[in-house]
């Protein structure tokens, strides 16, 4: 059982008591933050360049209409930006913009049921946290594995060593033994 | 002083429920995605850039998990609320409690509360299982407490119901009743038991003189004494005779046509967003504490609505009719357009009128002055708020203190009749209690 807070109602003295969901945030924060990361990532990965006006302008569009496809458009122009030349060595923003394409999914499918307002279950914002990590960490280590081997001359390689490709490559495969066997124990009736 | 908020809750337990099958409704950010996903790595095939298609792959598994893993049934919904029940003063607590299908990830509650205060809140299925919280209590007589809405979202948001409609909660809030000790009678009283003195002689009352014996008296009123002391031949007998006592009548009569708020500016139909006590809760509450105080005396009350003649009581007593009249009080509500009266009800001789209206037109003073003329005793009682002139332009406001001066003219012509004047908001000096206590030490009789 759920104990009711007491709470203030911003346009009336009459309090309120609305049921207590237990450790929750706001989903004006939850919203904010998204805003925060994604003019962020856009900061990051374009700089003061033309483009940046268009990645504000899909941001906007991400938070204020959840349901058109304005945040993988984004990911789209932030893939794009991160190319860099050709020949030219993947540097740190590629890492970025791989995480932050993900991350725009899945605000993209979050911020379509997400309410303006109201307390917001951390359990549930953990469980996507969740899903994105499980895939994402596994993403950036083959990313590494894949340019380590691929551009032998780039900014990977300058980072990594054989040693440490191995080490990820291990990684790799146990992320995944991990992944699917979360996905068939949560999956209903598995 | 006034009764328990306890009394106000209405009974523990009601509950309300609605159960649905929804389909769900597979998420367009899956769609967007899957092209997004496919459109980068494609890309990136054709311009030999691995780094695309390395980005896009993350895209791509989350899509892929997503369907993996999205609901194949349609949802069973169950939404149970339970209003009613042990709270601090003036709330009800509510119990909300949703039966939703295992594969839910998270639903998203809309609450509305007396039908206006909305508030949002995501929680996963098992927190939704039983959601409590409390409501307000603000106005009395009939009202909406407590509203469901929702929406239940998928395994990784793959999926959505469409916003359903949950169970809605309306609850009859009894009105607040003051204890009135003293209350004013009829000018003639014709019961022939009660709580009452009678200008008649009979059983049960005070001292009224004595007076020689005449068949028909009971013997046990011979006064012995005074016989043995004024008898002047043998056989000469005196009794001593008593009023009678009798029950008052008392017909309240509540004009339910609007329901007028503190700011003017909420006045207009379409739900009240004021939190203040409007003229219906006051004459709800002056009607509850009248019926009680008299009922409560060994008198008869009987109730009507100037809005129609479907909650009509004929005067009775006990506690039975207590009931009925209270019950029949805290259920009555604003009607739009009623019609106009020709010729006031017609109400049983010596019956004390109580006239509750805020006479913002003519219709209930109209009716207070046709029984006054016809020898009843009125008292009307004034049901109005102070109003308070904020937010309103200076044209509004010159209309406003019309319609005031208007209403103010009204009540004067009635005091003017010997009709009794209440004002049931006042406070201190002149609340309701005193201003009753007053009017009941008047002469009973006719000016």
């Amino acid at each position: 059982m759920t104990l009711p807070q007491r709470q203030t109602m911003s346009h009336s003295a009459t309090p309120r008591f609305r049921p207590v969901v237990g450790h929750a945030v706001p989903a004006s924060i939850v919203r904010l933050i998204i805003a925060v990361v994604i003019v962020g990532l856009s900061f990051a990965v374009i700089g003061w360049q033309l483009p940046l006006a268009l990645a504000l302008l899909l941001s906007l569009g991400t938070l204020v209409f959840p349901k058109t496809p304005a945040a993988w458009l984004l990911a789209g122009l932030l893939a794009v930006s991160a190319l860099g030349g050709f020949g030219e060595a993947p540097g740190w923003k590629f890492f970025v913009v791989l995480a932050g394409a993900h991350a725009l999914h899945v605000f993209g499918m979050t911020l379509g049921w997400l309410p303006v307002g109201g307390p917001v279950q951390l359990r549930i914002l953990g469980r996507i946290l969740r899903t994105f990590l499980i895939i994402q960490v596994p993403a950036q280590i083959v990313a590494l594995i894949v340019l380590t081997l691929v551009a032998g001359k780039s900014v990977a390689s300058a980072l990594t060593s054989p040693q440490l490709a191995l080490i990820a490559g291990v990684g790799f495969v146990l992320l995944v033994v991990v992944s699917v066997l979360s996905i068939a124990r949560e999956r209903p009736g598995g | 002083m006034s009764e328990s908020p306890a009394a106000r809750r209405p009974a523990i337990g009601d509950s309300d429920e609605s159960t649905g099958e929804f389909r769900w409704l597979p998420s367009p950010g899956l769609v967007f995605g899957l092209l997004a996903g496919v459109l980068i790595a494609g890309a990136g095939l054709l311009f030999s850039r691995p780094q695309l298609v390395l980005i896009a792959a993350p895209i791509l598994v989350s899509v892929v998990w997503a369907l993996a893993r999205r609901p194949r049934t349609d949802a069973k919904v169950g939404v149970r609320t339970t209003v009613g029940g042990r709270a601090q003063a003036d709330f009800v607590e509510y119990r909300v409690a949703f039966d939703v299908p295992a594969e839910t990830d998270a639903v998203v509650v809309r609450l509305y509360e007396r039908g206006r205060d909305r508030s949002e809140l995501v929680v996963d299925a098992a927190t939704a299982a039983d959601l409590a919280g409390q409501v307000a209590i603000v106005h009395s007589g009939p009202q909406e407490i407590l509203r469901v809405d929702y929406l239940l979202v998928g395994p990784e948001a793959s999926a959505t119901i469409a916003p359903a409609r949950g169970p809605r909660s309306s609850r009859v809030i009894p009105p607040r009743i003051v204890p009135l000790r003293r209350l004013p009678l009829p000018f003639r009283m014709f019961g022939l038991s009660g709580g009452h003195d009678s200008a008649r002689p009979g059983d049960g009352g005070e001292f009224r003189d004595i007076h020689q014996f005449v068949p028909g008296d009971r013997l046990r009123r011979i006064d012995w004494r005074v016989t043995a002391r004024h008898a002047n031949t043998p056989g000469d007998l005196y009794v001593r005779r008593s009023f009678s006592t009798a029950d008052a009548t008392v017909l309240v009569v509540m004009d339910s046509r609007d329901e007028v708020a503190e700011l003017v500016t909420n006045r207009p139909a379409g739900g009240l967003k004021y939190d203040g006590p409007t003229s219906l809760d006051v004459a709800r509450e002056a009607a509850s504490s009248i019926a009680s105080g008299y009922i409560n005396s060994g008198d008869r009350v009987g109730f009507r609505d100037l809005a129609g003649s479907t909650r009509m009581i004929p005067p009775g007593g006990g506690t039975a009719q207590l009931h009925r009249v209270l019950s029949t009080i805290a259920r009555t509500k604003p009607v739009g357009a009623p019609q106009r009266r020709l010729r006031p009800p017609v109400i049983p001789a010596g019956t004390i009128v109580y006239v509750l209206s805020t006479f913002l037109d003519n219709e209930a003073g109209r009716m207070a002055e046709l029984w006054r003329v016809a020898g009843h005793r009125v008292v009307i009682v004034d049901t109005l708020q102070p109003t308070t002139m904020d937010r309103l332009r200076r044209e509004q406001q010159t209309a406003l203190r019309i319609v005031q001066l208007e209403r103010e003219a009204r009540i004067l012509a009635l005091g003017s009749l010997d009709v009794d004047v209440i004002r049931w908001h006042s406070a201190g000096d002149q609340s309701p209690e005193m201003q009753l206590s007053t009017r009941s030490r008047m002469a009973r009789r006719p000016r």
